[in-house]
């Protein structure tokens, strides 16, 4: 019967001491993580290098009429600007070797 | 110079039926481990150690044979077992219990075996000591088991460490049962919802300096345990030791756990193994296994009823520290019920947290009976 309370005695101070450690650490943990939570990596945006005797608005300036040119220069690209559909015009050099190949390089007979 | 026969035949005049019984019970330790593949690792040494030890006149266990140096470089001043936990720790991610702090709970409530089954000891007529060395088989951890009992009752180091590891292997076999016993079918196909929580890497750094800190603050007995373990995990998240992490988890554990099975094998002799307390060791050390489980999947259930019906309480079952054995079982028999039911990583943070469990359990143990 001794003995007995002996271990009822343990049973409950270590079931305990056990839960009450470990407690303490989900509590810790939970702390640790509220306040040590990770923060999204915010991408701060880098100071702004000018090319030397540009500031800001004439940098813009420039994007807008490289953009421009380039509006202009698709919309000459476009169908609708083209006098012949794409393939119907052989390239220069195609047109020079078919050329080439319609004279011979032969001395003319006639003329001889 | 005269030789005589019977020199020669001194193994075999020196044989004894203990000693061929305890060499029947290494062979078949080596059996479990190489056809049922129990605990390869740990039983295979120990049953190599057990059949070498028991031999005739053997060499190996005389003083400063192989067998005393290396129980007294490692077990007799608990070094191996402390090298397997800086292993261990190198190995664990806790990562899922930081997800889930609450899941700590369930690992305290899977330590009530080793306090059953010294109570039942000590009804039986164990001694304080030895009850709570027998107690301990109830951590479900081997290098705690061997730890405690070694302080407590170095007598009883071998059949403790042999039960202790051969139940281990037998958790896919003696929890279900017990599980489908203690719940419902609407518990186990309970669903619980993944916290996309991001545990920054600073948070897994502070967290086993922060254990160490308090654990060792609060029960003195414990540092040698949760110690080796949380800088085994402070290795692997600092993430700057790429080559001790390795060689903790790797190289040294290996090499720790050969030579702690085959000094504990050794420690399996036949006047001291083969006594009825071993029979009674290994009764009760099943015995700690299912208190163990039973105790998780009761206060599992009652973390259910708090939760008005959110919890599963087939969790409980995972907070011991068979790592990660009894994750996986806990998955499989909550998959049984409902295919789509993803129990893994709840099941893996209560199983880190019975890790912790059982070696704050073992140095409470020591602690509460005063060991020095």
């Amino acid at each position: 019967m001794e003995s007995l309370k002996i271990g009822i005695q343990l049973t409950v101070y270590g079931m305990g001491l056990v839960f009450l450690l470990l407690a303490l650490m989900a509590f810790l943990i939970t702390m640790l993580v509220k306040f040590d939570r990770s923060e999204p990596v915010s991408e701060k945006p880098s100071a702004p290098r000018y090319p030397a005797g540009l500031d800001a608005d004439a940098l813009a300036a420039v994007a807008i009429a490289v953009a421009m040119h380039q509006a202009v220069l698709r919309k000459e690209a476009a169908p609708a600007m083209r006098k012949h559909m794409p393939g119907t015009l052989p390239s220069r050099w195609v047109s020079v070797g078919r050329t080439l190949q319609n004279s011979t390089w032969q001395p003319d007979r006639r003329s001889s | 110079m005269s030789v005589s026969f019977e020199q020669l035949l001194q193994g075999l005049q020196n044989t004894s039926p203990g000693s061929l019984l305890m060499i029947a019970v290494g062979c078949l330790l080596i059996y479990l481990a190489v056809v049922k593949e129990y605990e390869p690792m740990l039983l295979l040494p120990i049953g190599a150690g057990a059949i070498l030890a028991n031999l005739p006149l053997s060499p190996m266990i005389a003083q400063d044979g192989m067998f005393d140096v290396l129980k007294k470089a490692g077990v007799d001043n608990e070094l191996f077992p402390l090298l397997v936990f800086i292993g261990i720790g190198a190995m664990t991610d806790f990562g899922p219990l930081l997800e889930n702090p609450r899941m700590m709970l369930l690992g305290a409530a899977g330590q009530f075996g080793i306090f059953g089954t010294l109570m039942l000891a000590l009804l039986l007529g164990f001694d304080l000591n030895e009850a709570a060395s027998i107690g301990i088989i109830g951590a479900i951890d081997g290098p705690t088991s061997i730890y405690v009992s070694n302080l407590l009752a170095p007598h009883m180091l071998g059949p403790i460490a042999v039960t202790a590891y051969s139940y281990m292997s037998l958790v896919p076999i003696i929890q279900p049962p017990i599980m489908r016993a203690l719940t419902s079918r609407r518990e186990r196909t309970i669903r619980m919802p993944y916290t996309s929580r991001n545990i920054s890497r600073r948070t897994r750094i502070i967290f086993p300096l922060a254990v160490i800190i308090v654990v060792g603050s609060l029960v003195p007995m414990a540092i040698p345990l949760i110690g080796t373990l949380m800088f085994g995990n402070l290795l692997r998240e600092s993430g700057v030791v790429e080559r001790l992490t390795g060689a903790s988890s790797n190289e040294i554990a290996n090499i720790v756990t050969l030579f702690l099975g085959l000094a504990v094998g050794s420690t399996m002799r036949a006047e001291t193994f083969l006594q009825i307390q071993t029979l009674a060791i290994l009764g009760l050390g099943i015995l700690a296994f299912g208190l163990d489980t039973a105790a998780g999947l009761l206060f599992a259930k009652f973390l259910n009823l708090m939760s008005k019906g959110r919890f599963n309480p087939l969790l409980g079952a995972a907070g011991i520290s068979a790592f990660p054995m009894a994750a996986r079982v806990v998955q499989k028999v909550g998959h049984e019920e409902d295919f789509e039911n993803f129990l893994l990583m709840h099941a893996m943070g209560a199983n880190t947290a019975g890790q912790i469990a059982s070696v704050v359990a073992g140095g409470v143990l020591l602690a509460l009976l005063g060991t020095h």
